[in-house]
């Protein structure tokens, strides 16, 4: 039996804290789709998605009545398109990409991943061909999202992919520049990648990963957050270690829901149960967001320093807590700093307090990178370039993934915002020092060599 | 703490007319040491306890069990007994002969934990539980705890149940009723299954539940 302090605990994270399943993703192998017809490629794919995803948005529905659980999100994932897409060319691509979009509206999901390419090492030609239809993809689809290894700690950072990715993402941009260069909101750029990610924009079921994979993202920064701010009310004499403690029993705890609800809702459509994420994803919302537990942590102003501290405490306790209440942990696991999608972090940014630098610093010990991060719209491509690299060295060296979303705003300078609202929320526009000073190094090309510390045969 | 159905040995026909089965219950002010007296007044009296269920309410000890006498001790012996162990006062005792067929059988649903919490004014928990008899669902246990706020401000209540929810009620339906009969009134409602507080609060997951209300 449990304790009424237990019940009343638990009770308090649904009612006060936010507390939901942040995302449950449903990963697709669509190798069997395969047609050298584009037309027949089309079709096979929306009867598979609808065949296997059918019964997803219902049964996610019917388990959270159940239980009295929200999830926020329910998403799918498909096998990487560019190491299956076969002689696909580019109008290919995006008749596929239509295709997707049209599957994934049919069974109530907002969005899809995997138009992925893994290029770590090397760009294939259909890899090539994939990545140059991505401006069109993202800018006149709804719900597909892409994904590009260029990098991993054992084959090193590829720089052509790179530098193909600073063009690409400025195109993309600009083909969306009615809607603030959304496009690129739903390109994600990774060092280590990893296949089991529920998370967009970064999804794809990674081969080896089985047929039909459920993947959970966990509950988001609300329940954190709260739970700092009760500890520092009840203990005046509140000591860093205790401060972990109780992060790791909130992620515990968070972990539980989010397993009990994806193993329910695997078993209901027939899928296996793949891991949880135990990331904290926040959301626009306020009272949702990493950037306020970094403030309840007592870093008045974020960006401040001690923040880059005060993210890894919450991120190796965050893994800790979720690493015990799960033996399925997967995906990124740790702490978002989107600044766009968080709140705190958009305004600590146009406070001035929160720069690109501090944020790489800070994603040097927690997961992702520079993400929905807004740059000026006059951001040249080498330059683009040259910051992701940037980021993908802090994932390879450190053996860890790191990512990047970056979005050159059409028409924006520093300090301008721009609003999406939903999910992707607002975000003032960060400047850049030294913009065009990096092209006599990213223009070199070719590949930066795997750390040596990578090689462990 | 919940109680404990245990070694119930299923009487014959014949047995039940001469039924040595009590449910005993006893309620005085609190003071050290009286478990160890009442269960040994109800060994010496010759009776095996089957289920017992002890807390301590504002002052107020309160033992609730069930015990067979297989030496044919009537109601009033046991009575005499147990009244005799209390020197400071009279407690309040009930010895009830219980019959096997009349015992309950084990609830069929899933298990399910209400929470209340809010401020507190009559009345709250007959509007409750008579929502929950509407949908026959069966209340395991309840507890309500009442937090004195001092002489300016109202004072709280919590209630925590544990329900057994019949595997084809609509638990949407019945948390949107309780929700509405409870609007007006400053209280927030929760029924959750049980498998949420011991996923988060147990270390073991829970077991994978076949059956659950729609």
């Amino acid at each position: 039996m449990n304790r009424n302090e237990d019940i009343l605990s638990t009770v308090r994270m649904f009612q006060e804290e936010n507390l939901d399943v942040r995302t449950v993703t449903l990963g697709i192998n669509i190798t069997d789709c395969v047609s050298s017809d584009v037309s027949k490629f089309c079709q096979n794919l929306i009867d598979k998605v609808k065949r296997v995803a059918g019964s997803l948005v219902p049964v996610c529905e019917r388990i959270s009545e159940r239980y009295g659980i929200p999830v926020v999100n329910k998403r799918l994932a498909i096998s990487p398109l560019g190491a299956i897409g076969g002689k696909t060319d580019e109008p290919g691509f995006i008749q596929l990409a239509h295709a997707l979009d049209h599957a994934a509206e049919s069974v109530g999901v907002d969005l899809l991943g995997g138009f992925t390419a893994l290029v770590q090492k090397g760009t294939t030609p259909t890899e090539a061909r994939l990545m140059e239809s991505l401006p069109q993809v993202l800018s006149r689809t709804d719900r597909i999202c892409a994904s590009i290894n260029v990098a991993t700690s054992k084959a090193g950072i590829n720089m052509d992919a790179i530098l193909q990715l600073g063009r690409i993402i400025k195109l993309a941009a600009e083909k969306s520049a009615d809607m603030g260069g959304f496009a690129c909101a739903k390109l994600c750029v990774f060092a280590n990648m990893p296949e089991d990610n529920p998370f967009m924009a970064g999804a794809y079921l990674g081969f080896g990963q089985g047929e039909a994979v459920v993947n959970v993202g966990i509950s988001g920064p609300g329940v954190v957050k709260r739970a700092i701010e009760r500890l520092r009310s009840t203990n005046p004499d509140l000591d860093l270690q205790m401060l972990a403690s109780e992060i790791k029993q909130t992620a515990f705890r968070v972990t539980r829901v989010g397993e009990l609800l994806g193993r329910e809702v695997a078993r209901g459509i027939g899928a296996a149960f793949g891991g949880i994420d135990l990331s904290l994803a926040p959301t626009p919302r306020v009272g949702d967001s990493v950037g306020e537990i970094l403030q309840a942590m007592g870093i008045r102003e974020i960006g401040a320093p001690g923040s880059t501290a005060a993210v890894a405490l919450l991120n190796d306790a965050v893994k800790k807590g979720g690493l015990f209440a799960s033996s399925s942990v997967g995906g990124m696991s740790g702490a978002f700093i989107p600044v766009a999608e968080d709140s705190a972090l958009a305004h600590a940014a146009a406070k001035g307090t929160l720069s690109i630098e501090k944020l790489e610093a800070m994603t040097s010990v927690c997961s992702v990178g520079l993400d929905m991060v807004c740059i000026p719209g006059d951001t040249d491509a080498d330059t683009i370039s040259a910051l992701i690299a940037d980021e993908m060295a802090i994932g390879v060296i450190n053996n860890k993934t790191t990512a990047t979303r970056l979005i050159p705003v059409p028409g924006k300078k520093p300090g301008d915002w721009v609003h999406w609202g939903g999910l992707f929320g607002a975000s003032p526009i960060m400047a850049i020092r030294a913009p065009g000073a990096s092209s006599g190094f990213v223009q070199c090309g070719g590949r930066i060599p795997a750390p040596v510390h990578s090689f462990k045969n | 703490m919940g109680i404990i159905y245990g070694k119930i040995r299923l009487l014959e026909a014949t047995d039940l007319k001469n039924t040595t089965r009590y449910a005993i219950t006893v309620v005085c002010e609190d003071r050290v040491g009286l478990v160890g007296r009442f269960t040994g007044a109800i060994t010496a009296l010759g009776g095996n306890i089957e289920v017992l269920d002890q807390n301590v309410r504002l002052g107020y000890f309160v033992i609730t069990l069930m015990a067979t006498f297989d030496n044919g001790a009537t109601a009033e012996a046991v009575h005499m007994g147990l009244e005799k162990i209390d020197d400071a006062g009279k407690p309040a005792i009930s010895v009830l002969p219980r019959r096997d067929t009349s015992i309950p059988p084990a609830g069929h649903g899933a298990p399910f934990v209400l929470a209340m919490a809010g401020i507190d004014v009559p009345g709250n928990f007959s509007m409750v539980t008579t929502c929950l008899a509407k949908y026959d669902i069966n209340v395991e246990s309840l507890a309500c705890r009442t937090d004195a706020q001092g002489p300016l401000k109202e004072d709280r209540f919590t209630i925590i149940g544990e329900l057994t929810v019949p595997h084809n009620v609509d638990v949407k339906a019945v948390r949107l009723e309780l929700t509405e009969i409870l609007a007006d009134r400053k209280v927030k409602v929760t029924l959750m299954h049980s498998d949420i507080f011991d996923a988060t609060n147990r270390i073991p997951m829970p077991k994978h539940e076949t059956e659950m209300p729609s």
